[in-house]
């Protein structure tokens, strides 16, 4: 089967951080959520797909294709959308457009013009004018302007009011109906996610820890909640953070199966985690905080 | 690649007036040595690059043009192509200027002709490519701060070197011990001499055609050499 995009053993050693081994496998017409603290590699694994920056080692796929090897032909068919948007200031929006354009062979003019119209970017406003939310709408435009069949976004909802927020993730489900388009987005606001990922992949200080479907997530991870005394040696094989105080604690299993059968009837309570609930008690795990 | 050079093109449309008006300014100088208009010129094309440089790294467009349909090879040749497109528009601008005070000035400016022929031409070109020729490897390794920083520096360490060799030369006349002129006429006066004697000689040995010839080819031979090191360089670097 050919992914639309698929990560083998990728490394990225810089002094002071390495990005280890990480793999993961995305099929077209899904979506996957790219969590975990700052300074995890979300940022480093979307520009090493893009070869902004060099794989240390490794394998990097894009819609069946070596990304190095196939460069060009690779980027052509991918979209994305930087943290920092990087436009020139003092250039005006539809200028933007027509920078970008002669870049891809598949640009829609068209398209990009009714992005600017729905995202209300005014396209004789200079990009310097804009806020970052609006600069985050230019970037989502020229990213979705040559209909790229893998989009990539670094933290695109960061900046971005409620609403548009909301009617950018009802965008991409939309765009993924064709089957063919996929989106891998990295983001610290996990709701987010829970919308609309199929996919999670959750990194912690350069480290893979899990990429699986949304589904299974909230079925094998839970909070437990209860008691002090409940903390045996047992219930501890059980957690994967723990956040205590003298009245209880919390905390989180990746069993959750096992820990509704083993301290449901001593009275705690096991119930279904949140994206935000893993992401925080993953991040505290083995004093990783 | 051509993408790139429209691109340097379209973000480069607000210079070219404010770069006409300071030939202009520079050149109403009045300045009637040609070698002195010729270093005049090759300087303001040396901005004139540095700003096409800066342009793209205030805005911090690298990663942008690292993520489009393009390698970095492209992205090098392109800014190789936009360079020698603004030292040639330069050059341009820099007769068209020199043509203005040659009718401003008429017969006072008549030996400013040879600007005009092959030999000027190629003594405005050579430079300003070989400066290129040093820049974009720097550029492209380090960015435009320490390129620059390290392009000046070297400039200050031939000029030194140059000004050390200027100083303790013997003097050209016997028992004249001072350098009445002052450093920096002394220090021109010594190096166009110096390049009128290697130009004297080259076309004494080669003929002055097969001399440019050999001049234009050696330059190439330094541009490709810059341009594959600026590849190997910038190919390596993080964005």
């Amino acid at each position: 089967m050919d992914y639309a995009l698929e990560v083998k053993a990728l490394r990225k050693d810089y002094p002071g951080f390495t990005l280890r081994d990480v793999s993961f496998a995305l099929p077209p017409g899904y979506i996957m959520g790219l969590i975990g603290p700052n300074g995890a590699g979300k940022t480093t694994i979307i520009k090493c797909i893009l070869n902004i920056v060099r794989r240390t080692a490794g394998e990097v796929r894009v819609l069946g294709r070596d990304n190095l090897r196939h460069e060009r032909e690779v980027k052509a068919r991918v979209g994305f959308v930087l943290d920092e948007p990087p436009f020139y200031g003092y250039l005006k929006v539809g200028t933007i457009g027509s920078v970008i354009a002669p870049f891809y062979e598949s640009w829609d003019r068209a398209l990009f013009r009714r992005l600017c119209a729905e995202f209300e970017l005014p396209l004789r406003k200079r990009v310097s004018a804009l806020s970052r939310g609006m600069k985050m709408k230019l970037a989502l435009a020229v990213a979705l302007a040559h209909r790229a069949e893998l989009i990539l976004m670094d933290e695109p909802t960061s900046g971005l009011d409620p609403v548009f927020r909301r009617e950018l993730l009802e965008r991409l489900s939309r765009l993924i109906q064709d089957g063919r388009t996929s989106v891998l987005f990295s983001t610290h606001i996990t709701s987010d996610l829970e919308r609309v990922t199929d996919y999670i992949t959750c990194l912690r200080a350069g480290e893979l820890l899990f990429s699986t479907t949304r589904d299974e997530i909230l079925e094998k991870w839970a909070i437990i909640k209860g008691g002090n005394e409940l903390l045996t040696a047992e219930t501890r094989g059980l957690i994967r953070g723990l956040q205590s105080g003298p009245h209880g604690f919390r905390a989180l299993t990746d069993r959750a199966e096992e820990a509704r059968r083993q301290l449901a009837d001593k009275g705690a309570v096991v119930e279904r985690g949140t994206l935000d609930d893993i992401v925080f008690f993953l991040a505290r795990e083995n004093g990783h905080a | 690649m051509l993408s790139l050079v429209r691109k340097d093109l379209r973000i480069t449309r607000l210079f070219w007036l404010p770069a006409a008006f300071s030939y202009v300014v520079f050149l109403l100088l009045a300045v009637l040595d040609p070698y002195l208009l010729v270093l005049t010129g090759v300087f303001l094309t040396m901005l004139l690059v540095a700003t096409l440089l800066l342009i793209d790294d205030l805005s911090r467009t690298d990663p942008l043009f690292a993520g489009l349909p393009l390698r970095r090879r492209d992205i090098v040749t392109g800014r190789y192509l936009s360079g020698g497109l603004v030292i040639a528009a330069s050059l341009g601008l820099f007769l068209a200027a020199v043509a203005g005070l040659r009718a401003l000035l008429g017969p006072r400016a008549a030996h400013l002709g040879v600007l005009f022929t092959l030999r000027g031409v190629l003594a405005f070109l050579i430079p300003a490519l070989i400066l290129l020729a040093l820049t974009l490897p720097l550029y492209f390794w380090k960015g435009l701060g320490r390129a620059a920083l390290s392009v000046l520096g070297i400039l200050m360490g031939v000029t030194i070197v140059v000004l050390s060799a200027v100083r303790s030369s013997p003097p050209e006349k016997p028992g004249d011990g001072t350098v009445k002129t002052g450093f920096v006429a002394e220090l021109l006066d010594r190096s166009t001499a110096a390049v009128r004697g290697f130009v004297s000689w080259g076309e004494a040995a080669m003929g002055g055609t097969l001399f440019a010839v050999a001049l234009v080819l050696a330059v190439i031979a330094v541009l490709y050499v810059s341009w594959k090191l600026s590849v190997r360089l910038y190919s390596r670097r993080d964005l």
